[in-house]
């Protein structure tokens, strides 16, 4: 036993891993997230009658249920109908199964994205409508204008609450724990407090583990912020 | 009206558009000659703005037809590129990119419509930043600029894609007293390119050093047109009469 494991009873090899795989669910639903929210809010702002309704309907329910239970219901009903369509459509043979890793980061990011569709509909839509026109008038091409104009201030506006969700991520990683396959920070720790009976001290630890890595986060998006803020200009 | 001479630059042929029941251009027909210099005036809510937002199709015409330089205005992405090719805008509220530099705002065109290569871009935004008395400006950002300013940085973004005729949309009606007259001055002076423009303003002093053709609107319909000297000196109708001593009389 390492010199900084003891006090961690020789937990803390575990624990470190389970914080980096913490970390990599939630950059992998992050990731995900964004993909749903682009094209939420994309739809969100369609002049599509359809698609507004589609991402309504997206946004609202999974806002409405209660993460964990969408979780659940990811793994135990999408999952399983995602792999007999699969099978169905002969993509895949009759023992498939879906990596429950990637069962898992889809899942938070279908959830995170609801969240951010709406986060970045309103930054679109905080852009002076007086830009767009200014763009028609240059004959600026669509893919320009998005790229350009919309997509770096729509940035800047968002980034508050796109920090916000990543945060969550951090913490929407551990929702995962409940189902006993993966071993993330707090399934570690709770294996760790239940055989050594060191409860509170374990979930602090765990607790110290998220705490650091909003910390972090944070300081991160403080810079970024910084680096992007149109108000050092004037 | 009928025998436009093929040189006008922009024509309206009994154009209409309504805001759901209320009408706002009634039955509009005119002509402004290539090189003409045309000022809009009139009452707030007779129509000036989105008549002028007609001619590059920001607005949606109803009824009629509008030609510009020969091309009719068609809702067709084809048509309005074509259009919007020729006819550079200037705003009431600028509408500048506010996350580029003034040397971006008036580049991003020019290279993305035109294709131009950096270099002869920025060469062309700086003669024209110059031009519109902002030397030194290039690498600032719009909220450094005063209003004046970033109106005049907005006029010089126009003209960097060589328009044939320039839409000015109340240029000065967003700026403070004392920013007025040096971006009347610049507008003034770009007389010498020989650009069709049509303006809408306020400013009657304005309108009589850049006019060579008044149209004063009233209620969706153009009332008097003509040369400044007629209109403004021995306006016809009472309604114009009515407006005129109005403006006189006020501060």
């Amino acid at each position: 036993m390492s010199a900084w494991n003891a006090p961690l009873a020789g937990y803390g090899t575990q624990l470190l891993l389970g914080l980096i795989f913490t970390l990599q669910v939630a950059l992998c639903s992050y990731t995900i997230g964004m993909v749903f929210g682009v094209l939420g809010a994309a739809a969100k702002l369609s002049r599509r009658r359809g698609l507004r309704l589609a991402a309504g309907l997206y946004t609202t329910l999974v806002r409405a249920l209660p993460e964990l239970l969408l979780v659940l219901l990811a793994f135990f009903l999408g999952a399983g109908l995602i792999e007999r369509l699969l099978v169905f459509l002969r993509l895949a043979s009759e023992d498939f199964s879906l990596n429950p890793f990637v069962v898992a980061v889809v899942a938070l990011g279908f959830i995170q994205g609801a969240y951010l569709t709406e986060i970045l509909r309103a930054a679109v839509l905080a852009i002076p409508r007086g830009q767009q026109e200014a763009a028609r008038a240059l004959n600026l091409p669509p893919l320009t204008y998005l790229g350009r104009i919309v997509a770096p201030q729509a940035l800047r506006h968002a980034l508050g609450g796109l920090g916000n969700i990543w945060l969550n991520a951090t913490k929407d990683a551990s929702l995962i724990s409940v189902l006993g396959i993966f071993s993330d920070v707090l399934k570690v720790s709770s294996l760790a407090a239940a055989a050594t009976k060191r409860y509170v001290f374990f979930y602090m630890v765990a607790g110290a583990c998220f705490l650091a890595l909003t910390l972090v986060s944070m300081a991160l998006l403080e810079w970024l912020r910084r680096r992007l803020s149109l108000s050092r200009l004037a | 009206m009928t025998n436009a001479p093929p040189q006008a630059a922009i024509e309206f042929v009994s154009v209409s558009k309504a805001f759901g029941a209320t009408p706002v251009l009634s039955d509009i027909s005119l002509t402004i000659a290539a090189g003409e210099r045309a000022v809009v005036c009139g009452p707030s809510g007779a129509g000036k703005s989105t008549l002028i937002r007609c001619i590059n199709g920001l607005e949606q015409h109803q009824r009629g037809t509008i030609r510009v330089s020969g091309e009719t205005l068609t809702e067709a992405t084809r048509s309005l590129r074509q259009i919007r090719a020729q006819v550079g805008m200037v705003f009431q509220s600028f509408n500048l990119f506010p996350h580029l530099t003034v040397l971006e705002n008036c580049c991003i065109a020019p290279r993305t419509v035109l294709g131009l290569p950096r270099k002869e871009a920025e060469s062309r935004a700086r003669t024209l930043l110059r031009r519109v008395d902002l030397p030194g400006y290039a690498d600032r950002y719009p909220a450094q600029l005063s209003g004046g300013q970033q109106q005049r940085v907005a006029i010089a973004r126009a003209l960097c894609m060589q328009p044939r005729i320039l839409l000015l949309d109340e240029p000065t009606s967003a700026l403070d007293p004392e920013m007025v007259q040096e971006v009347l001055d610049t507008i003034v002076g770009l007389t010498d390119l020989g650009m069709t423009m049509v303006c809408v303003t306020h400013e009657m002093g304005f309108a009589r050093r850049l006019a060579t053709k008044v149209l004063f609107m009233d209620q969706g319909r153009i009332v008097e047109s003509g040369p400044p000297a007629d209109v403004f000196d021995a306006p016809q109708s009472p309604r114009l009469q009515r407006f005129l001593g109005r403006e006189r009389a006020g501060p």
